[in-house]
């Protein structure tokens, strides 16, 4: 608790007063300052004694973009009233207030209870855990003035933005087919390559009934084979050799990537894996369906950059990928010991498509692009001369500028 | 998790001071501040002419009171109002300082005799205190201690509250906004004006009890609810009324417990029994003081040889000298006097109880009824006053002594207070009309006084220069740089501060993001910047035009965005 400086500046003047003049005056006023601080401090002692407050976050999950509600229980449970009170909450960065700032004033009643609800807009991914709540309370006239921290914990999981790849113009709607593959591990139950005549211990699920109706006898369908439908998505968040403001974008930005793709599999139905670089807790198994997808975005919200060795941690993880498996690849790294390395990586998989954001962002849908007269640096310059024979390397580069939507890549 | 960014990027700071006293403001359709001031003093002046014109029954004749009333009062009304007093400080600075000298130099020498003047009382009253120390408990240097005026005494009190008061009064609304110790110099200048030694009609107290508290519980209000506006924290107006009521609940008793303290300037005893010869001496008497004749004019010491008694004894204020007293009072009734047995603890209950009147820690009714409770029981009280050894005195009404033996009544000593005794019964008598004009002239009076106060000082109009400057240019070329310089300055408050690494498109898309609702805006803000910035292209005045739109534009949305917010909840 803690007493204005003021009073005891003016006590102190009162007592010179006295000392030095006598009178009725400065005797009255200290004992009035007295009194008064006697009460505040009474009044100061007591408000936090049996304060209750709670706080409530729905939802605890939501999308980049959208706005979380938070719920604030104060209650008074003494029969003694409070005074004023005035609760901060001091909201983590990128927690914009959506409905004014999370501050409240308010005088409680004896045994009142009351609901203050703020909204609070989230524009970047990441897991908020909401910091405790000031309140401050003190007497009518300010004499005194209590602040304490309530820890009210709460949490709340910000998900990267999905952009809708299948509303857009992109290479993405087939991302992940390729040459046929040699071994027959996997019938694509997508493209029949033919029929034939039922022989006994085939499914009967396989047996093409139109065509059976029509011959009169029992045909079944064959399909193509195909060397994996897994998909594996690398996400590169190394941070050596950027700068933060850079990293700080990119990494909003190609998580946004990571998410749509992960998001259109598993709309999909097929399995995915996602390997954040240089992340190594929470790693996910390969998996597929609404929970794996949950879990897979709670990690890309976790996804922070680091210090690391991208081409050694590739190396790493490159034998634990599913063999002959889509791999994705987000990187901003436009040097050649990583195309490299990313020709080698190709031999674990069928088809790798790389996706470069050399400037770190690119123009989300609905956003127009700036007059703009930078050339583009020799190594992007290079890597599009180059693309075609990375073409026939089943590898294809998207290099996506600063100033281009997604939809250029194809 | 914390995230590892810039912590100063999207959290919230409040900026002060507020938009209200950010140069150009009344220059783009702000409240003009100082319209209402002329206005305002009149009212006060009035308003206290009137009070003590229907309740003093004449005006009180000292200048000093009198300004310090206006300026306590505008003060108080300026903060209720909103008015900006920061600049007019001098003023009122210049404006006390003229008071001071016209009360100090012409008025006072005028009156009073010579040998009274606030200088020399001045002087005696610091070489008493200094003599205090060595020499605490002869009768004799608190008697002169006590001799010390209560113009002196009154002048410095409020000089030294003045002190305090003006750094108050340059920072009222930052005082009021930070709930700081500003109020408790309002306190102070409430009690000072409430019990100016000059107050000495107690039917008028209540009254003006009455305002005072009503216009503290105002303050009260206005400074919280600013508060809570400035911060930016949320509430209900019923919140605000609560917190008033309950000041007020807790307020009115307090108040009620000090009135009779306060009612009062003095304690009386009187003495019912006939004297009463003193009891045996002890072998140790008091040292014999000697009798002097003061000047004339001034009060006269108690005649006080240890062994005669007066019949009569009065108590009357001071503080300093209610130690004295209890000093006193122990001294000659423990160690120069001898009691019978079992009497000394009878004599001491009974000090206690007269001191407890002499300290005000009984209210001033009970006086009469303690010394009826001496004179049933028998008790010598003469002989406990002749112990006591004091008479005080202080100067009442325009610090007149007054009591047994002579005085000085001031206001027929000599012409010039003939005249403003007659004055002050004229304005009591005449009619309404009449002291309205005088408050007018006042007003008027002390209005030219503190604007050529205002003139005087040289900082004053620097500041006002540089205000001037700081407000943006309407040159073609120029705006655009002030708009956009405008925007960021609003962007800021928002929480997205550009940061140094960041070119504009980089700073503009980072901030259409967060912001989409403005994002058309600030991406022709931002190219406008660019072209007038790096391609020295001026923009013509239609496009300039756009650009004013745009920025009015990002300010009517985000109120927009207000707006929803209010309606919302």
């Amino acid at each position: 608790m803690r007493l204005r400086p003021g009073v005891l500046l003016l006590a102190l003047f009162s007592v010179v007063l006295l000392v030095f003049f006598g009178g009725k005056t400065a005797f009255l006023f200290l004992l009035f300052l007295f009194l008064l601080s006697l009460l505040g401090y009474f009044l100061t002692w007591r408000a936090f004694a049996r304060l209750k407050l709670e706080r409530r976050v729905k939802p605890t999950r939501l999308s980049s973009g959208e706005v979380a509600q938070i719920e604030l229980v104060v209650e008074n449970p003494s029969s003694l009233p409070l005074v004023w009170l005035e609760i901060w909450d001091n909201f983590q960065p990128y927690m914009i207030p959506h409905d004014g700032p999370p501050r409240f004033a308010l005088s409680l009643k004896g045994r009142e209870k009351r609901v203050l609800t703020y909204r609070a807009l989230l524009n970047k991914r990441g897991e908020y855990n909401l910091r405790p709540l000031v309140v401050s309370a003190g007497d009518p006239w300010c004499l005194w003035r209590k602040e304490r921290s309530f820890d009210a914990p709460a949490s709340l999981m910000v998900f990267p933005r999905i952009i809708p790849i299948a509303t857009i113009n992109l290479p993405l709607r087939k991302p992940f087919e390729g040459k046929k593959s040699g071994i027959r591990a996997y019938e694509d139950y997508t493209a029949i390559s033919g029929l034939r005549e039922y022989f006994p211990f085939d499914p009967l699920k396989r047996v093409h009934w139109k065509v059976t109706a029509h011959l009169g006898k029992l045909m079944v369908k064959e399909f193509e084979f195909s060397s994996s439908t897994t998909l594996a998505v690398w996400l590169d968040l190394v941070s050596t050799g950027h700068s933060k403001d850079f990293m700080e974008v990119y990494e909003e930005y190609a998580c946004m990537i990571a998410a749509s793709i992960l998001y259109y599999a598993s709309e999909e139905h097929i399995p995915t894996l996602l390997k954040v670089f240089p992340e190594e807790k929470g790693e996910l198994s390969l998996g597929k369906g609404k929970d794996h997808f949950l879990r897979q975005m709670e990690i890309l919200a976790r996804a922070r950059a680091k210090e690391g060795n991208l081409l050694q941690h590739m190396g790493l993880a490159a034998p634990h990928m599913p063999w002959q498996s889509n791999l994705v690849f987000i990187s901003s790294v436009l040097n050649k010991q990583f195309l490299y390395r990313l020709v080698e990586l190709r031999l674990r998989s069928r088809h790798l498509s790389l996706y470069l954001l050399y400037e770190g962002s690119f123009l989300l849908p609905g956003e127009k692009p700036r007059y703009n007269f930078l050339l583009d640096p020799i190594e992007v310059s290079e890597l599009r001369r180059m693309s075609g024979i990375l073409e026939e390397q089943n590898i294809s580069v998207h290099l996506i500028g600063g100033n281009e939507p997604l939809e250029v890549v194809s | 998790m914390e995230v590892p960014t810039p912590a100063r990027f999207l959290r919230f700071r409040p900026t002060f001071p507020s938009r209200r006293h950010q140069p150009g403001y009344a220059a783009e359709g702000g409240r003009k501040d100082r319209s209402r001031i002329p206005f305002l003093i009149i009212f006060l002046v009035f308003l206290q002419f009137g009070l003590h014109a229907l309740f003093l029954g004449q005006l009180t004749t000292r200048p000093l009171f009198w300004g310090l009333l206006v300026v306590f009062y505008s003060s108080l009304l300026f903060s209720l109002f909103q008015v900006r007093i920061n600049k007019s400080l001098h003023g009122w600075l210049w404006g006390f300082l003229l008071i001071l000298l016209f009360e100090k130099v012409i008025f006072y020498p005028s009156i009073y005799p010579l040998d009274n003047t606030w200088l020399k009382e001045l002087g005696t009253g610091f070489q008493n205190l200094f003599g205090l120390g060595k020499d605490l408990l002869s009768p004799l240097k608190v008697g002169e201690l006590v001799s010390l005026n209560h113009n002196a005494t009154a002048a410095l009190f409020f000089t030294l509250s003045i002190l305090l008061w003006l750094p108050a009064g340059v920072s009222m609304d930052r005082a009021l906004r930070y709930n700081s110790w500003g109020w408790f110099l309002i306190i102070t200048l409430l009690l000072l004006v409430w019990l100016e030694p000059t107050r000495t009609f107690p039917f008028f107290f209540p009254l003006e009890l009455m305002v005072l508290v009503s216009l503290f519980l105002l303050l009260l209000w206005r400074a919280r609810a600013e508060r809570w506006r400035s911060l930016r924290l949320r509430h209900e107006k019923g919140d605000l009324k609560r917190v008033v009521l309950w000041s007020l609940l807790v307020l009115v008793p307090l108040l009620i417990f000090l009135f009779p303290w306060a009612w009062g300037s003095a304690v009386h005893f009187q003495s019912f029994l006939p004297k009463v010869p003193p009891l045996e001496a002890s072998t140790s008497p008091p040292p014999s003081i000697p009798q002097s004749t003061p000047a004339s004019g001034t009060f006269p010491y108690i005649t006080l040889p240890p062994f005669s008694l007066p019949s009569w004894v009065e108590v009357l204020g001071g503080y300093s000298s209610y130690i004295a007293i209890i000093l006193f009072f122990l001294i000659g009734a423990f160690v120069y006097f001898r009691f019978g047995k079992g009497e000394s603890l009878l004599y001491f209950l009974l000090a206690l109880g007269i001191l407890a009147l002499a300290l005000w820690l009984l209210p001033p009714y009970l006086g009469p009824i303690l010394t009826k409770a001496f004179y049933y029981l028998k008790v010598g009280v003469d002989s406990l006053f002749a112990a006591l050894g004091l008479k005080r005195g202080i100067a009442v009404p325009g610090g007149t002594p007054t009591g047994p033996g002579e005085g000085v009544n001031p206001e027929t000593s000599n012409w010039i207070a003939e005249f403003i005794r007659s004055l002050a019964l004229f304005f009591s008598q005449a009619s309404v009309i009449l002291i309205t004009i005088g408050a007018v002239l006042l007003a008027v009076i002390l209005f030219f006084v503190l604007k050529f106060g205002l003139r005087r000082f040289p900082k004053i109009k620097e500041q006002g220069k540089r205000s001037k400057e700081a407000r943006p240019q309407t040159s073609d070329f120029l705006s655009p740089l002030s708009f956009y310089f405008k925007l960021l300055r609003i962007l800021e408050e928002k929480g997205i501060k550009r940061r140094e690494s960041e070119t504009p498109w980089e700073y503009e898309r980072r901030a259409a993001s967060y912001l989409p609702f403005i994002k058309e805006e600030v991406g022709d803000l931002t190219e406008a910047f660019v072209e007038a910035r790096y391609a020295q292209i001026a923009p013509s005045s239609e496009r300039v035009l756009v650009l004013e739109k745009d920025l009015a534009q990002v300010e009517r949305k985000f109120q927009e965005e207000e707006k929803k917010r209010v309606q919302g909840k």
